[in-house]
């Protein structure tokens, strides 16, 4: 059974390498403009002193679009680690299902295939005893 | 598949704001880069704009680009468009005599 064909995770490309590269880029360019910015600012406020509530805002603007960006990051990091958690999950009720229908094809049953009828009912099955089990062995502790 | 959910398209008020603060600091970006090109002399006259005025007028237009920009995601790339909307907002209102 093709294991890694179930995700269908995106090949490393170098077109997106380069994606990722454009990435850090504009955030640097970003926090330039936020920069020049606030540098601009307190260049004025050295003439005329009310600049300074300027400067203030403006920073205070800096830490909350920066505060966002890693909010953003850290949502999305949180999101990879229960798909992994949930693929590692899938991956081993696939693993125990090849098991179980390698066990069955030395009997001399047919093993299913993706388009027979009772494929997502055994895949199902699995799924749903490995669930009791993680339960009952909770229930235990 | 929401793989990427924080990557989709969709208009939210996070990202409303998001990139409405972005656009005002592309605005002031405009403002302030006479500023720093002209350094060590930097503007004295008197006529160089109150900084609210100018904030009021950044948040005002800003709203324009936090509307059209709300449905894109609060990344550094999108986040760098909403600035150059804002920068480009303040060139126009300049060229139509606005301030």
């Amino acid at each position: 059974m093709d294991l890694e064909g179930i995700f269908s995770r995106p090949e490393p490309t170098r077109l997106r390498a380069f994606g990722r590269m454009v990435n850090i880029v504009c955030f640097f360019l970003l926090l330039l403009v936020m920069g020049t910015v606030v540098y601009g600012l307190v260049l004025r406020a050295e003439w005329e002193r009310s600049y300074y509530l300027a400067v203030g805002i403006s920073v205070l603007g800096v830490i909350v679009l920066l505060i966002g960006l890693a909010q953003q990051e850290i949502a999305a990091r949180d999101k990879a680690t229960w798909r992994a958690m949930a693929e590692w999950q899938v991956r081993a009720t696939y693993g125990k299902l090849a098991a179980r229908w390698a066990e069955r094809e030395k009997d001399g049953k047919p093993v299913p295939t993706i388009d027979s009828d009772d494929y997502y009912e055994q895949l199902l099955e699995v799924l749903i005893e490995d669930m009791q089990q993680a339960t009952q062995s909770s229930l235990r502790e | 598949m929401s793989r990427h959910s924080q990557l989709e398209l969709g208009e939210t008020w996070p990202r409303f704001a998001a990139h409405w603060v972005a656009a005002c600091f592309g605005h002031f970006l405009k403002v302030v880069l006479p500023l720093i090109t002209d350094w060590p002399f930097p503007l004295l006259s008197h006529d160089f704009p109150r900084w609210w005025s100018v904030l009021a007028f950044a948040g005002v237009t800003s709203l324009l680009a936090a509307i059209i920009n709300a449905n894109l995601p609060v990344t550094a790339r999108e986040l760098l468009k909403s600035a150059a909307f804002g920068f480009a907002l303040n060139a126009t209102g300049e060229m139509l005599r606005l301030t």
